[in-house]
């Protein structure tokens, strides 16, 4: 193999795994008024509020030892939660979860209603599903959903 | 073999294609057993949409949240296909939570959940399959007995 052969491909190793590792933790919004003509139960004035939903996933070797793992970090200029990574940590965690969701929920003076913890079983989907490298990688993907509910909204 | 590779190759692309399309389903409650608080569901939902991305972030193709038309028997809306796009979000699948609420006739819910799932394994292999997934029940405008 030349040396440039070797620079094509450490460029492209590194590109895949930046794109791999970017898309470990995300944080969506709905858009605001999507759900004005619903009501929900329990949670009145949630028809002004917003649907959020958090993901964190990580990628572990010998299913223990950490690789990399989304990172639920606090945007100061922002002020909201955005998604990272970090390396050689295992941070996808119920606890991680509920504190961004918690952070966001008090940013914007909302409480919150219908909140959905979601624990994939991916790890063991990728172990049949990842061939060769099945056998010595694995990934977790935790989530939580919910309803931001304004509080001028819920008082009333 | 050249027309074979060729017949792979499409049967391949309309297999992938059909894998990225959105569904969407109003399960009718039917039945006398009620839920929290002696709620009488009128039907529980639920709408899925995938799209596939080239490096997380380039779009090749997405279902298409369900927003018009009645779907099968006024319940079910699937195989719906664009290219090079990614319409798999929480705004589409709530699109298709409200055309579900009218079509229904009611728009009170309980249970919102939302998930995304981005599938590992294939983005080991450069493309990755976003999937959002939303479920809620749909309970009647008024509470019986109320």
């Amino acid at each position: 193999m030349t040396h440039k052969t070797t620079s094509h491909a450490v460029v492209v190793v590194a590109a895949l795994l930046a794109a791999v590792v970017t898309g470990c933790a995300s944080v969506e919004y709905s858009s605001p008024g999507k759900l004005k003509n619903v009501s929900v139960k329990g949670a009145p004035g949630a028809e002004a509020g917003r649907h959020v939903a958090i993901t964190t996933s990580g990628y572990n070797m010998f299913w223990y030892i950490p690789l990399v793992s989304g990172d639920l970090r606090w945007d100061d200029e922002n002020r909201d939660i955005k998604g990272g990574f970090k390396l050689f940590s295992d941070q996808v965690g119920f606890q991680e979860l509920q504190t961004a969701l918690q952070k966001i929920a008090e940013t914007r003076n909302c409480n919150l209603a219908d909140v959905a913890f979601i624990d994939s079983d991916g790890f063991y989907a990728d172990v049949s599903w990842g061939g060769l490298i099945g056998m010595f990688f694995g990934s977790s993907q935790m989530g939580v959903s919910a309803i931001l509910v304004p509080r001028e909204n819920s008082a009333k | 073999m050249n027309k074979i590779a060729k017949t792979i190759a499409v049967v391949s692309a309309a297999a992938a294609l059909a894998g990225c399309s959105s569904y969407s389903e109003i399960a009718k409650w039917n039945s006398s057993v009620t839920v929290n608080d002696g709620e009488l569901p009128v039907a529980s939902f639920v709408t899925q949409n995938f799209s596939y991305q080239l490096l997380w972030c380039i779009p090749i193709c997405t279902g298409v949240p369900w927003t018009e038309g009645a779907g099968d028997d006024g319940i079910v809306d699937e195989y719906n296909v664009r290219l090079f796009t990614d319409m798999a979000t929480i705004d589409g699948n709530l699109d298709s939570l409200n055309h579900a609420l009218d079509i229904v006739g009611s728009h009170r819910i309980a249970q919102l959940k939302t998930v995304e799932d981005d599938c590992k394994a294939w983005s080991l292999f450069l493309f990755n399959r976003h999937e959002v997934r939303t479920q809620c029940l749909i309970l009647p405008e008024t509470p019986k007995g109320k």
